[in-house]
């Protein structure tokens, strides 16, 4: 008898842990993409971009859309969750600086979401305008985590911008981890206010990376 | 059998040592640690305390020795050798140069004079100064050699500093021709090869009128190498830090018919970073500060490489032809990936003919006609195309007559046509090209009077006609006293008169950085006239040379760029400026085997708060030649320069983005304190055999580092190192 509920047991806990791989097993990180050169040169007006779609998305109303993940203002990131929107969006810095030569090999070093320690977009001032020396600033909600990418300095002409490599993991809009490199401002001609990044959208809901 | 040993006897036989005896041309005295080297072959000696040297073995025939000590010129010595000249010991003897002043120059007089008896201050960077600075690059040579030259960083261009005065003040020329396309009003210093350069003359203070009278910080001539033998050809290689490249490849014959000469170089450097280490720091009048944040710098790279051809026709023996052509190309890599995507392309083209006419052993006329193209394009790499969004042309037309009467009396008379045709994407404010064109067209007249032994008289007159800026006449007198054998005293005045550039006349664009501005030019400026004052003392003391110059400028209507509203920036006269400036210098030939060289300047402008002068400057050289190896004795050489500290004055918003958005500070005049550096440089070269030379060098020996960068700082990247190979036959 005890022989025979041990071994139910054990066929049991085989089951469930059979059961517990396959479902590992479906949630398989997603790929790894590169979005070069968006266009986020307005001082107006914000561009939007969905991970699933890879792609930029047209947006009226941001704060009670959810077709949009992240969305970006000259240097500012904003993502759709806070003050920002009504998803499940935020980020946080995993402290992992991507540098010259190991690029392939830092970006793959995140294996794994952070389980907690998230922030959430929160208003702060914006730059609307900058003409001469005239800046013009407005209370706006972005990611005050995501935006620490780029440092623009402008207090000699030209400007500076330094980027700062960080790899980011942020959620999109239905919760799904996201690890995000933000590594360019300029376009091919380099303009200022073209961003270009890297990003995994863990689309089966995974937190791991690799 | 037999044969072998005639064959061999008589290879013994035709083989006979070189013997002789280097003197001083002066004292007789036997020199000591001259080198001397058969050309073309392995064989060389080095002469003994008594000065005297002997090479053996060397086969029947006809030689050239090559003889070298420090201090002495070098010269060249044609040997037969035979069986009647075996047992002959040939007396050799060397004159102490030492003292560069017994060197030609040509820039003040447009004819050959010894630098100690040009009448108009000239100083002169000479071929073995060049040699031993082992320098690649132009802006070094100018920046070690002389204590008041500095090259700041202008947006990451170098930007000239000479004596208190900026690149428009400044007229570079190639042998007397002007050089086409400037950046910040800067010609771009990489276009100089200098293995092709025999030595760089300055004349300060528009003191010569035979150049445009706008060159108030002075005028700039480099002297190019001509071939003097039937064949001659040299070859040089070089790698250094950052990637640094250098080859080159000359030949040359110089013949009864004249000469040719054709050499080609290829120059690369990669970008490097500079890491601040501390902040940048902002002191307000009421001693608060602003610390900006810590930021990184790349320094461009470049890539370039240049041919030039010339040749020159002795048509009779009157008649001489020169015809020079040259193409130049470079790309600029301003580092990172910004340098990745896009790089600006850089292209030159120039021909030039001048014939030379002598009437007779006091009359002579020359003819010159030069043209000089220089075009930049934006090269974006990603997309495989360019952009072209400057050129500049520059023909120059002259005509010069010489004429000495009597013994006292010698006189030029010039005529000059100037044409400037500048296409930019800064003339029109919708960004597209624009072209402007300025002509300017010159007689001048310099008289040379030797009053008698002691003093000599120079007095110049120029008209420049400028198309917009019409006449004007500038007037010079120059004297020079020789109280004793040993000291000249010169002194003299100048007028000095600048019509505006094209950009400061026609830019009109928006500069896109930050919220953008828009630069515009003034067409009714007033047109920059100016009084130059200066007054210099040359003492000769056997091995040692002081010399002591000081100039003064007053420039009337001085033109600048002035914040008009918040988003303009004009030119516009801002009033009258003073420069004055001073410099100090000793070179002293203790012995052939060690020199020493010292100079020091400082200067000082009434812009107060506009001045961006580092006020006190200092270059010190030693050269010492190691009495080891025999034949091959290393040379070594230290230099160093130092600028004193200087504060920056800025002036407007200052204001900071930070990652939760941009804090504005007030609108407040402010310093940036620059602190003093040295940077030293370290350099070897050693003789090797079949006319090798390798040289070897470490830059910025003590790793000197600016704090932060911005645009009066340090752009050394620290302790660089180097080594290279020449080879000349």
């Amino acid at each position: 008898m005890m022989k025979k509920l041990n071994l139910l047991a054990l066929v049991c806990a085989l089951f469930i842990m059979a059961s517990c791989e396959k479902d590992e097993e479906l949630k398989l990180p997603g790929e790894v993409k590169d979005f070069k050169f968006l266009e986020a040169k307005s001082y107006t007006e914000w561009t939007y971009f969905s991970f699933s779609k890879g792609d930029t998305v047209n947006v009226t109303d941001y704060q009670n859309d959810l077709s949009w993940d992240i969305a970006f203002h000259r240097g500012d990131i904003r993502l759709n969750g806070g003050a920002s929107g009504k998803g499940k969006g935020e980020a946080i810095n995993t402290g992992v600086i991507v540098k010259e030569g190991s690029e392939a090999d830092d970006w793959t070093s995140v294996t794994e979401a952070p389980k907690d320690g998230y922030s959430k977009d929160e208003v702060g001032k914006v730059t609307i305008a900058f003409t001469g020396a005239n800046i013009e600033e407005e209370d706006q909600p972005f990611s005050q985590v995501a935006s620490t990418w780029i440092t623009i300095d402008i207090s000699n002409p030209p400007p500076k911008y330094t980027y700062h490599h960080s790899i980011y993991v942020v959620k999109a809009a239905d919760g799904k981890y996201v690890k995000l490199w933000v590594y360019d401002y300029k376009n091919e001609k380099n303009a200022a206010g073209y961003v270009s990044f890297r990003y995994q959208y863990n689309e089966s809901g995974s937190s791991t990376f690799n | 059998m037999l044969l072998m040993f005639i064959s061999c006897f008589a290879l013994n036989a035709n083989t006979h040592p070189i013997e002789g005896k280097i003197i001083d041309c002066e004292s007789k005295v036997g020199i000591q640690y001259v080198n001397v080297i058969v050309e073309g072959t392995s064989k060389g000696a080095v002469s003994d305390g008594s000065g005297k040297f002997i090479i053996n073995n060397i086969p029947m025939g006809n030689y050239t020795i090559a003889i070298s000590s420090i201090g002495y010129d070098d010269i060249r010595v044609p040997v037969s050798v035979d069986d009647e000249r075996k047992n002959s010991i040939i007396t050799i003897p060397l004159c102490e140069k030492s003292l560069e002043l017994e060197q030609f120059v040509v820039t003040g007089t447009r004819t050959e004079r010894q630098l100690k008896d040009v009448p108009i201050q000239t100083q002169m960077i000479s071929r073995k100064a060049i040699e031993r600075m082992q320098v690649t690059n132009f802006k070094d040579l100018l920046e070690y050699e002389l204590p008041g030259v500095e090259f700041t960083n202008n947006g990451g261009f170098a930007n000239i500093n000479m004596m208190g005065f900026g690149g428009k003040y400044v007229l570079f020329l190639v042998d007397g021709e002007r050089m086409a396309g400037e950046t910040f009003d800067n010609i771009d210093y990489n276009r100089i090869d200098m293995d092709n350069v025999q030595q760089v003359e300055i004349v300060k203070g528009a003191a010569s009128s035979l150049y445009g009278s706008n060159a108030v910080g002075g005028v700039v001539n480099l002297i190019t190498q001509k071939p003097q033998k039937s064949f001659e050809t040299n070859a040089a290689v070089r790698y250094g830090s950052n990637n640094e490249q250098h080859y080159r490849l000359g030949i040359g014959t110089r013949q009864k018919w004249g000469y040719a000469n054709l050499t080609s170089s290829y120059k690369a450097m990669d970008p490097y970073l500079l890491k601040d280490t501390e902040p940048l720091t902002q002191w307000f009048a009421d001693g608060s500060k602003v610390e900006q944040m810590l930021s990184q710098t790349y320094i461009a790279g470049f890539t370039d490489y240049n041919i030039t051809p010339s040749v020159g026709f002795n048509i009779s023996k009157k008649f001489n032809l020169d015809v020079k052509g040259g193409y130049y190309f470079k790309e600029r890599n301003s580092g990172g990936l910004e340098g990745r995507k896009v790089q600006d392309h850089y292209y030159n083209y120039s021909g030039g003919a001048k014939a030379t006419y002598d009437i007779s052993d006091k009359q002579s006329i020359s003819l010159s006609g030069n043209y000089d193209r220089y075009d930049k394009y934006k090269y974006y790499k990603l997309l495989s195309e360019d952009e072209k969004n400057y050129e500049n042309a520059q023909i120059r037309l002259s005509t010069l007559y010489n004429l000495s009467f009597g013994k006292n009396h010698s006189l030029v008379v010039g005529a000059e046509y100037f044409s400037d045709d500048l296409t930019t994407f800064m003339f029109q404010s919708d960004g597209e090209t624009a072209k402007r064109t300025a002509q300017t067209y010159a007689l001048f007249t310099q008289q040379e009077w030797l009053l008698s032994d002691k003093v000599t008289l120079v007095s110049g007159l120029r008209y420049d006609y400028h198309s917009q800026y019409k006449g004007h006449l500038t007037p010079r007198l120059t004297a020079m006293y020789k109280p004793v054998q040993r000291v000249s005293i010169r002194g003299g005045y100048s007028g000095g008169f600048r019509s505006p550039t094209l950009k400061e006349l026609y830019t009109d664009w928006f500069h896109p950085d930050g919220g953008g501005f828009q630069i515009i030019g003034n067409k009714d400026m007033k047109a920059e006239k100016s009084d130059n004052f200066n007054f210099s003392t040359e003492v000769s003391l056997g091995k040692t040379v002081i010399t002591g110059i000081a100039q003064y400028s007053f420039i009337k209507n001085m033109v600048n760029t002035l914040w008009l509203n918040q988003d303009t920036v004009l030119y516009a006269n801002i009033g009258d400026a003073q420069v004055l400036s001073t410099e100090l210098s000793s070179t002293s030939q203790i012995n052939n085997h060690l020199s020493l060289k010292f100079a020091a300047s400082y200067t000082k402008d009434n812009l107060g708060k506009r001045s961006i002068v580092r006020p006190f400057s200092a270059t010190a050289r030693i050269d010492y030649v190691i009495p080891v190896f025999g034949k091959y004795k290393p040379t070594i050489g230290l230099n160093g320069k130092y600028f004193s500290g200087v504060n920056i004055y800025g002036t407007g918003d200052i204001a900071n983005i930070s990652s939760t958005g941009i804090e504005q500070e007030v609108s407040e005049e402010y310093r940036v304190y620059y602190e003093d550096y040295a940077i030293f440089r370290l350099s070897i070269s050693q003789i090797l055999p079949y006319n090798f030379v390798l040289n070897a060098g470490i830059n910025n020996l003590f790793n000197y580092k600016a704090k932060f960068s911005s645009f009066y700082s340090s752009i050394s990247p620290g302790r660089t190192f180097y080594v290279g190979l020449k080879w000349k036959l």
